[in-house]
């Protein structure tokens, strides 16, 4: 165990080495390029890819005093890529205002010259107004901030084919601010499909002398139509840490929490400022695949793919079955890779396909049924595709296959067949339909003119009001029946100008007969029960003196009182004088009738 | 009397018969009978170009039949217009509802551009009626509701004429004012379609967020997608799409189910 454990390390260190030797870059930066005359600076030596080379001594540099402070290494471990470096850190005091240009440094170590880039300085007379969080307040601040932190977004080509899947990369910058609470970027997708995005990738860029943490999502993207398509912006919302100020609000102060590195959970003396960031927008050119020695099996598939097949078994027995692997590796869009070609012809009884899609690789299942002894091999596949990468295409073709077909065991009709696949499901052999249209109709059927519709019709609108209007009547004749059973005065005023109509029409026809005894009697009869009906009063008790008593209360006028009071005393005369009345009188009697039914119907007494 | 009262009801039965007549059962025009076959025989010649201009006299001559849209969706589909077969396939609908040869080939044109069918926008309770209404006509839904409404007041007529006030009766009008309630809602739903619904008959269109073609596009519309016209504005119309996403697309690139 110790042996290997030693065996390890001495390969870890064999591996640091070769590592360290090939690929050592030389970064110089400073954490600001701002600053006052009394203000020391910070200035970084970075070696990254090897943590071996030591200290050297700076050249003397115009405008500033350097201190050496010391080195810090520093190694990870992402995605199973070694990296690791050695910053050497020194103080510069400023000795004077001025722009200043400081290297670029040279440093030969064990025989190889490594060569930093150069940064500009800039030293201002006393306070600087540069971006020092603590002196920025309002809009300078944010301003100042959008430097700090930002979003990019980067494709992996700005020109490509429909459905040609491109790498796209969102990078968070962040110098030093401290940083929470990150989603996932959002992207504006019109015309594109993007898939999510992975787990991000940190690392350390240097940007223009500043040294940028930087949180890296990876995903990738491919155009759905044609044309010139913007993508973007990204959108991306994460909360800014500041430490509590008791009089300053907005983010000043910003530097008091510097030191605290990004990502990094802060406690109750911070307060967090939500942001949300937007990047610029990219226009991709979307092109249509090319039309130029476009193959005729061509189904779509864009990328860079390898292509295997397998058969098995070689030797069968008509009827039994045969399994095709086809196998597609490389790096595409797998959602446009299509089952590779093959022309069976009628040699063979053809299942569809199992199909399994994986991120690398997609693969075809195919069960062949054999169905004669005369066959020799299995046809070669097709399988062709555009490279994205030279804009050809490239057909790849495998087989022919050779097998070996005997007679079947016995002499019957293919049976089902159930088959194994690799992951133990049973397949079914299923009858393939055919799909297509159904036929024309060979008669016209009905036929109507155009845009004849019943709702339309006026006819058929006004009838719908029909069971309605019915229904309305019906309930009103109802209720007026309801009410004259139940309501009796209603019922006799309503029946008594109807009953003085034959009333009156008796007493015509006694007076045309000139029997005065009748007459007289029909007259008050009809006189006593239309007031009686009238005044909802028992009709018999209707004498003269209704005149005074009811009457006389209605407001009537004299002359209809007189010619009444007249009636019943001409009345009273033919039952008990009939001789004092003469024959002449009975005319005026009923016209007086009449003219007093005719008063009290007209003004509703 | 008796005999008198029921010849008024066989009177009104025979006179609303032949009122209806020309609504729910048609009779065949031979000369428009002879021009269909014409088309039809163009169509078994794989003339599938004359016999889209024959069917399509005979539509412009005023007469319509599900038949003779379904005959015109098929010859468009053979001539690989698939967006203006879906629309004659719509029109059939009209007046082939329970046809399932119609269902059929209206389905396989719309899998063939990708287009999955969807629910027309509405709650639940509309897309209950919607589904419940499917395969009946406009006319005879008119006339469900018609009835159902005369039914509603006859019902209420005898029970006040029998003074009675029974579970049974009550449960029939409840049953007759549903019916009554669906079939006016779903009536109404399907005489909106017939003048609203229409069919993208491009390749693609682009719904813009105003009637300019400077305007930014909101979405696509694909070949044979089914959309709903709010307003006509010149050139331009207001269309809504399934999912209730509403946009101005060019009138050019689309056909109104209904005939005009």
């Amino acid at each position: 165990m110790k042996i290997r454990i030693f065996f390890s390390f001495l390969l870890f260190c064999f591996l640091s080495t070769a590592l360290f030797a090939k690929d050592i870059n030389f970064e110089a930066s400073v954490e600001n390029t701002l600053v006052s005359l009394d203000e020391p600076l910070e200035l970084n030596l970075t070696f990254n890819g090897t943590q071996n080379i030591p200290a050297f001594d700076l050249p003397a540099l115009d405008g500033f005093q350097a201190r050496y402070v010391g080195p810090f290494t520093r190694m990870s471990i992402i995605n199973g890529q070694v990296s690791s470096s050695v910053t050497h850190g020194y103080t510069l005091l400023p000795l004077k205002a001025g722009k200043f240009r400081i290297g670029p440094w040279k440093f030969d170590y064990k025989g190889d010259t490594y060569t930093s880039n150069a940064l500009t300085i800039e030293v201002a007379q006393g306070q600087a107004q540069r971006s020092n969080p603590q002196e920025l307040q309002g809009q300078s601040a944010i301003g100042d901030i959008r430097d700090r932190i930002f979003l990019v977004i980067q494709p992996g080509k700005k020109s490509v084919y429909l459905n040609e899947i491109i790498p796209l990369t969102v990078k968070l910058y962040v110098n030093k601010l401290g940083v929470r609470d990150i989603q996932y970027p959002i992207v504006n997708h019109e015309g594109f499909s993007v898939a999510e995005f992975g787990q991000p990738k940190q690392h350390q860029e240097n940007l223009g002398g500043i040294t940028y943490e930087v949180l890296e999502f990876e995903t990738s993207f491919f155009g759905l139509k044609t044309g010139e398509l913007k993508l973007g912006p990204a959108q991306l919302n994460c909360n800014l840490i500041s430490k509590k100020q008791s009089q300053r609000g907005g983010f000043s102060n910003l530097d008091d929490f510097f030191n605290s590195g990004i990502f990094e959970d802060f406690l109750g003396a911070y307060q967090t400022q939500p942001v949300s960031l937007k990047s610029a927008d990219i226009t991709v050119a979307v092109l249509n695949l090319p039309e130029e020695n476009k193959p005729q099996n061509f189904s779509g598939a864009i990328g860079d793919f390898d292509f295997e097949v397998s058969v098995s078994p070689s030797e069968v027995a008509t009827g039994d079955p045969i399994t095709i692997k086809s196998l597609i590796k490389g790096d595409g869009n797998f959602n446009t890779v299509a089952m590779p070609e093959i022309d069976v012809g009628e040699h063979f009884k053809v299942y569809e396909p199992q199909i399994k899609q994986e991120k690398y690789s997609k693969s075809f299942e195919q069960v062949l049924l054999p169905l004669d002894d005369k066959i020799t091999e299995i046809p070669k596949l097709t399988f062709s595709f555009l490279n994205a990468n030279t804009g050809k295409y490239q057909v790849i073709t495998k087989g022919p296959f050779p097998i070996k077909v005997s007679k079947p065991k016995k002499e019957e009709e293919l049976k089902i067949v159930e088959l194994r696949s690799s992951g133990d499901i049973p397949i079914i052999k299923e009858e393939r339909l055919g799909r297509d249209i159904v036929y024309i109709k060979p008669h016209l059927g009905k036929i109507h003119k155009r845009g004849e519709y019943l709702y339309k019709n006026r006819l058929f609108q006004s009838l719908q009001i029909l069971p309605f209007a019915c229904f309305i009547i019906f309930s009103l004749m109802r209720a007026r029946k309801q009410k004259l059973k139940t309501d009796t005065k209603y019922a006799r005023a309503l029946s008594a100008p109807r009953k003085a109509r034959i009333g009156i029409k008796k007493a015509k026809d006694a007076l045309a007969k000139n029997y005065k005894k009748e007459f007289y009697d029909f007259i008050f009869q009809t006189l006593q029960e239309y007031l009686g009906d009238k005044f909802h009063l028992p009709s018999k008790s209707i004498t003269v003196s209704i005149t005074d008593d009811i009457l006389k209360t209605k407001h009537i006028p004299d002359d209809v009182l007189r010619k009444l009071k007249d009636i019943f005393h001409e009345c009273d005369m033919a039952r008990y004088a009939a001789s004092e009345l003469g024959n002449e009188a009975m005319q005026p009697s009923l016209r007086k009738l009449e003219e007093i039914i005719d008063y009290f119907q007209k003004y509703k007494v | 009397m008796k005999i008198k009262r029921v010849r008024l009801l066989a009177g009104i039965l025979v006179a609303w018969f032949f009122f209806l007549s020309p609504y729910v059962s048609y009779s065949d025009n031979s000369a428009i009978a002879q021009q269909f076959e014409q088309a039809n025989l163009l169509y078994k010649e794989n003339k599938y170009a004359q016999a889209i201009a024959a069917y399509e006299t005979i539509l412009q001559q005023g007469f319509e039949s599900g038949n003779l849209c379904y005959n015109l969706g098929n010859s468009y589909f053979k001539q690989g217009a698939l967006g203006k077969a879906i629309l004659n396939y719509e029109r059939a609908k009209l007046f082939i509802p329970q046809d399932s040869d119609v269902q059929s080939n209206s389905e396989y044109a719309r899998s063939l551009l990708h287009i999955s069918i969807q629910d027309a926008p509405g709650c639940l309770f509309k897309k209950w009626v919607d589904r419940l209404s499917s395969g009946i006509t406009i006319n005879h839904l008119t006339l469900v509701v018609a009835l159902a409404q005369a039914a509603v007041f006859l019902l209420l007529i005898l029970k006040m004429l029998r003074n009675t006030d029974t579970k049974f009766s009550n449960a029939c009008i409840v049953i007759l004012v549903v019916i009554l309630a669906s079939g006016g809602v779903a009536l109404k739903r399907k005489i909106d379609y017939l003048h609203t619904g229409a069919i993208v008959v491009s390749k693609e269109i682009d719904s813009k967020f105003e009637p300019l073609e400077s305007s930014t596009t909101y979405f696509t519309l694909s070949e044979g997608s089914k959309i709903d016209v709010i307003e006509s504005s010149g050139a331009w119309c207001k269309i809504r799409r399934f999912d209730g996403k509403v946009g101005w697309v060019n009138l050019a690139g689309l056909e109104f189910i209904l005939l005009r």
